[in-house]
């Protein structure tokens, strides 16, 4: 019974923030297989650590962070993304190769743009883009807030370059 | 162009994009089936197989202390055998203790790197070498068992013995490290780029893919031909 509650308050959780779940895999998955494989390992794994969230931090904060360990640290996806991103390098003229969420414009570039970050400072921009302060960031990642702050402003400089 | 706008573009943009993709709640239900990936698998049965061995060496070393209850020499060697295996079990459920807490802890980013990191880095060395020295008493504990010459246990030549455990340790620690080489070097070289903030490492392991295939084709090329001449040369005899 209890168990049933526990799973039903997740459900109702993960279902009000899934938007999280969207644009974390948008950011590191390459292909639409890839990013339902990504949507499924996070869930899943945000399932498996949720005895590990005591109320401590908001419920959203616990959930980029474990979002982003599961999308950060899948070595096989994330090699496969290496190696397509060097064949991007190579064909770098041609945008159909970039199969993303680039439908509608403004956000298809930005999200481009994101992509072609180096996988920590997608983290960063990612949670200052969905404003969440700096101490929320700090606490994610796990750098302090100053590095947050100084690594935010070389971030955003770079993504203005890719963009302009 | 100013931060607010690339804050609005990313809002409005994903507000849009995001409508029509949504989750259903059976679907939701559906994605919260455990899956492993097949290095943790892979992982945590090697440490299981050598707890196993680590095990079965102590019902050994057991019965062994049964046997050789009246050879003072023997339960010199063997107590402390039994007192290390059971250290190594030990380091066995800390050791996937430690891995279920990097893969299920509510850890910032960077932690989980580390420990990430100190696993295959550190803790896992040392498994690979245990494992090695299981193996060891695993099979001197069966010797000695099966040896049993009322309670005496004959070593004819002790150097010759000891170099041969020796270098059967650093066999057995050899392959393993050779059999995971190309798997746990991929790992530990992503995870040292998510460090360093890098992707150099990754890079230069997929870009050295080619190379190392046809490495492999020459050397399985190499062997092939040796077997064969191996083979007419025995036909030959």
């Amino acid at each position: 019974m209890v168990d049933v509650d526990k799973k039903s308050r997740f459900l109702e959780q993960v279902e009000k923030n899934q938007d999280i779940v969207h644009k974390i895999c948008a950011l590191y998955a390459w292909t639409d297989d890839e990013r339902k494989d990504l949507s499924q390992d996070i869930i899943c794994q945000l399932w498996r650590s949720y005895s590990s969230f005591r109320g401590d931090s908001q419920f959203t904060t616990w959930m980029y962070r474990v979002a982003l360990n599961t999308a950060l640290l899948n070595v096989r996806r994330n090699r496969r993304r290496v190696r397509t991103e060097n064949l991007k390098a190579r064909h770098d003229d041609i945008p159909a190769a970039h199969t993303g969420p680039d439908e509608h414009v403004g956000i298809g570039r930005l999200y481009q743009a994101i992509s072609r970050l180096h996988p920590f400072d997608r983290a960063i921009i990612l949670l200052y883009l969905e404003q969440c302060s700096y101490k929320d960031i700090a606490d994610v990642i796990g750098i302090s807030e100053s590095n947050v702050s100084v690594r935010l402003v070389r971030i955003k400089k770079k993504l203005k370059e890719l963009l302009s | 162009m100013p931060d607010n706008d690339l804050i609005k573009i990313w809002k409005e943009g994903n507000m849009e994009m995001l409508k029509n993709r949504r989750f259903e709640r059976s679907e939701l239900e559906g994605f919260l089936k455990p899956r492993i990936s097949k290095t943790t698998l892979s992982l945590n049965l090697n440490i299981l197989v050598y707890m196993a061995a680590q095990m079965a060496a102590m019902v050994l070393i057991g019965f062994d202390l049964i046997g050789y209850r009246s050879n003072p020499m023997m339960l010199k060697v063997l107590i402390p055998m039994l007192i290390v295996c059971s250290a190594f079990l030990g380091y066995g459920v800390f050791l996937l203790t430690y891995i279920w807490q990097v893969n299920h802890g509510n850890f910032d980013l960077v932690t989980t790197i580390n420990r990430k990191l100190k696993v295959y880095r550190t803790h896992y060395e040392v498994w690979m070498w245990i494992g090695a020295v299981t193996c060891l008493f695993l099979s001197l504990a069966l010797n000695t068992l099966i040896d049993n010459d009322q309670g005496m246990y004959r070593i004819n030549r002790p150097v010759f013995f000891v170099v041969i455990s020796l270098l059967v340790v650093l066999f057995i620690y050899g392959a393993q490290k050779i059999a995971q080489i190309f798997a746990i070097r991929q790992i530990k070289v992503y995870l040292t780029d998510l460090q360093n903030d890098a992707l150099e490492g990754s890079r230069k392991i997929e870009e050295s893919k080619r190379v190392q295939f046809i490495v492999y084709l020459i050397l399985a090329l190499i062997l092939t031909i040796l077997f064969i001449l191996g083979i007419i040369r025995a036909m030959g005899r």
